[in-house]
């Protein structure tokens, strides 16, 4: 006699042993590895013996076992609808609702509003609705609000926006003056309000690391709407990280006024390559190199006056109409004294051949290049803690937060071994 | 569609601003119970930590404190001899102070001014002036170190952040850094508060690598009941070789408990109402916790205060009830 219902009774953990077909399969689906032949040819659903050996945190932690068929918001419908059509009571559906939780960044739709619907779906409309002043009045159905409320955090959390069907479903499941009803209020509130906040968007879908996101790196730092961004050299491989590969990309941005500032800078002054420096694109780490000069002495700073200026008309005027004799909006501190940038660069590698190929292509454009001694100083940009030297000798305690002795100290002079003799390559 | 623009930074920040993110006991701020004032005296003999003495957080697993707090203390003669005199010497200076005007500055300055440093980074006093914390705290693996930066002309705020849980069964989620200074303390260790009232926007030099960060201002509360509450906003920074001047109004500051924003939203009073202390400010603060692993790194030149004449809202959001009954 088969007992089909019998599968739905809470038998052992979600997705251990005696747990339903269905679970199981879900469970199966993540943790299976990602080149196993007899995995793939298992297909799904198919109770093989070999997933009865999985508990339930076996699943949770390996990401890297989920393959791409089993991703994405057709996998999580068909477990989901599995489940909705077994026959009997739903026992056990608020750990069936945090387990589908769990599995969601998963399988990848945890930014999809649909997933939550149908998650919410699953859940009851009516039993869990409060009748009365005086049950409302007793905190009612506190695990199950609680369910919804870690839906609803769930969503809050990858920035899913709730919709007017999120709301009449909790309506119905939770009823009206319930704690997940007033979250979703509070969510539509304030989730479409900071959205817009950020003053310096980035489009909605990056490209990949490699040549197409530092493009989009350095037309963002570069700060000058007429800067110039070259492509010095072309990757080979084209696509992926360019990490170690043949020929690593390189590409460079320069406005007009960096370039009059370097030829100002005359030969007789050494530029410095520094870096890599971090540029993060949402969750993308990109490093770029600047090419600076040391900062001018004061009495080169200005041109020297025109001995023709005429004493007693001024020669610019800089009105600023805006605002009058009274408005002061300079703060009384002591300004950072850098030198100016020239150029910045983006590249596969940051060795110094492949910077000194930047150098070269750079030339072009600032013949004063070719005469001026150019100083490598990689590795002065600041590394992560520990990074330079290697980690420390001794792991500090973990609960102490003290910072580690980097090798170089701060200051201009901190480069000096990386500078080798006279200048480095890139002519 | 409206889900690919989630993917955007925006859900970062309502993920700090709107969660219990860190812990789901108290939260770690400036603040300190009314119950906790120290004994002007005995204070400055204490340790200087702020997190043991201003936060109720216990890391769950670990013993509570049996020992009575006065045990704590040093008994010396001879230190509590100089600790009376720096304390007369500091009341003696403020003396003159609120001889001289308000904030120690001549009143034509203070009726004058429109813009004001608060904190600048040029030497490690300044940097004493900050305490720096992170995820540790609660069992986490993100580091954080302040240190000078080129030249001892800036402050570099660098470490990594890992989002990585602490197994302890409570915490949800994991992976911020902070950066806060001290509360303003007077002789005796009497709190001071910024009078903040001449200005309406935070303006900030700093230098980001493009991650986002969120600003804290908490004001030390009479209630304890307020004692959680940050008015918090947003910093974007754009990253590159440039310096990045960021003026964050004051009306856009929205205030939160524990990590969950509040349905009843009221603007920052910036002036100390000096009958009572209800919200006057005592701490500003930065962290990140952007959900990404990584290293990061910010760079701050200084951090003052602007009169923007051209900036006239009052406050950003709603203050009438949002949440109605249904």
């Amino acid at each position: 006699m088969r007992l089909h219902w019998a599968r739905v009774l809470p038998r052992g953990l979600w997705g251990g042993w005696g747990a339903p077909q269905v679970a199981r399969s879900l469970c199966q689906r993540s943790s299976r590895p990602a080149g196993d032949p007899a995995g793939q040819a298992g297909g799904d659903a198919s109770g093989d013996a070999a997933g009865e050996a999985v508990g339930a945190p076996a699943w949770r932690g390996s990401s890297r076992g989920v393959q791409d068929e089993d991703r994405g918001p057709a996998a999580f419908a068909a477990a989901l609808a599995a489940l909705e059509q077994a026959p009997g009571r739903r026992v056990g559906r608020l750990e069936l609702v945090a387990a589908a939780l769990a599995a969601m960044p998963v399988l990848g739709v945890a930014r999809e509003r649909e997933a939550y619907h149908r998650l919410l779906r699953l859940l009851p409309r009516g039993p869990w609705v409060p009748r009365g002043p005086f049950q409302r009045l007793l905190a009612p159905f506190p695990q199950q609000q609680e369910c919804g409320l870690q839906i609803l955090e769930q969503m809050e959390r990858y920035g899913v926006v709730p919709d007017a069907e999120t709301r009449f479903l909790l309506l119905g499941i939770f009823g009206p003056r319930s704690r997940p009803v007033r979250k979703c209020q509070r969510l539509l509130y304030w989730l479409p309000r900071l959205r817009h906040v950020d003053p310096h968007p980035l489009p909605p879908h990056l490209p990949p690391p490699g040549l197409a996101a530092a493009r989009l790196g350095l037309h963002r730092i570069a700060n000058d709407p007429d800067a110039r961004i070259t492509v010095y050299q072309h990757p080979v491989p084209d696509e992926g990280d360019n990490e170690g590969s043949v020929q690593p990309y390189i590409i460079g941005a320069q406005s007009p006024d960096q370039q009059s500032l370097l030829a100002r800078h005359g030969p007789a002054r050494p530029v410095f390559v520094e870096g890599p420096f971090p540029l993060w694109l949402r969750r993308t780490r990109l490093c770029y190199y600047v090419l600076r000069g040391d900062p001018l002495p004061p009495h080169l700073r200005e041109d020297p006056p025109d001995p023709e200026r005429s004493l007693y008309y001024p020669l610019h005027l800089d009105l600023d109409l805006e605002r009058g004799p009274w408005d002061d909006d300079d703060f009384d501190v002591e300004e950072v004294e850098e030198g100016p940038v020239f150029a910045l660069c983006m590249a596969g590698a940051g060795d110094r051949r492949t910077l000194g190929k930047w150098i070269a292509g750079l030339q072009e454009a600032n013949p004063v290049l070719g005469s001026t001694p150019v100083v490598f100083r990689l590795g002065d940009g600041h590394p992560p803690a520990g990074a330079p030297g290697g980690p420390p000798a001794v792991p500090p305690p973990p609960a102490v937060l003290e910072p580690p002795d980097l090798p170089r100290g701060p200051g201009h002079s901190g480069g000096a071994d990386a500078a080798g003799p006279g200048s480095g390559a890139g002519q | 569609p409206i889900n690919c623009l989630t993917g955007s930074e925006f859900f970062k920040f309502t993920n700090m601003a709107l969660t219990a993110t860190l812990l789901n006991s108290a939260y770690l701020g400036g603040r300190c119970c009314r119950r906790k004032v120290l004994h002007p005296l005995l204070g400055p003999l204490l340790s200087n930590s702020m997190s043991k003495l201003y936060s109720s957080y216990r890391r769950p697993g670990s013993q509570p404190e049996k020992k009575p707090t006065w045990q704590n203390i040093d008994f010396s003669f001879k230190k509590g001899i100089d600790v009376l005199k720096t304390q007369l010497s500091m009341l003696k200076k403020e003396t003159k102070d609120y001889l001289i005007g308000p904030g120690g500055h001549p009143f034509n300055q203070y009726l004058l001014e429109q813009t004001r440093v608060l904190w600048e980074f040029r030497s490690q006093e300044d940097l004493n002036k900050w305490v720096i914390s992170s995820d540790v705290e609660i069992g986490g693996k993100s580091e954080v170190y302040l240190k000078l930066g080129r030249n001892n002309q800036a402050a570099l705020l660098y470490g990594t952040l890992n989002t990585e849980v602490p197994r302890d069964g409570e915490t949800k989620y994991s992976g911020y850094c902070s950066m806060r200074a001290k509360p303003p303390v007077g002789s005796f260790a009497r709190k001071k508060y910024y009078d903040w009232s001449n200005f309406n926007s935070l303006y900030l030099r700093v230098r980001g690598d493009g991650r986002p960060w969120m600003i804290n201002i908490y004001t030390d509360p009479y209630f304890s009941h307020q004692k959680d509450d940050l008015y918090n906003y947003f910093m974007f920074t754009r990253g590159g070789p440039y310096w990045e001047e960021i003026k964050i109004p004051f009306s856009k500051f929205f205030l939160s408990s524990r990590g969950r924003v509040q349905d009843d939203q009221h603007p920052i009073w910036l002036d100390k109402a000096s009958f009572i202390y209800t919200l006057a400010i005592s701490t500003l603060g930065f962290t990140i916790g952007d959900k990404v692993d990584g290293p990061f790194q910010l760079e701050i030149d200084f951090i003052g205060l602007l009169n923007d004449r051209a900036h006239t809202e009052e406050f950003a959001y709603e203050t009438y009830k949002k949440n109605p009954e249904v």
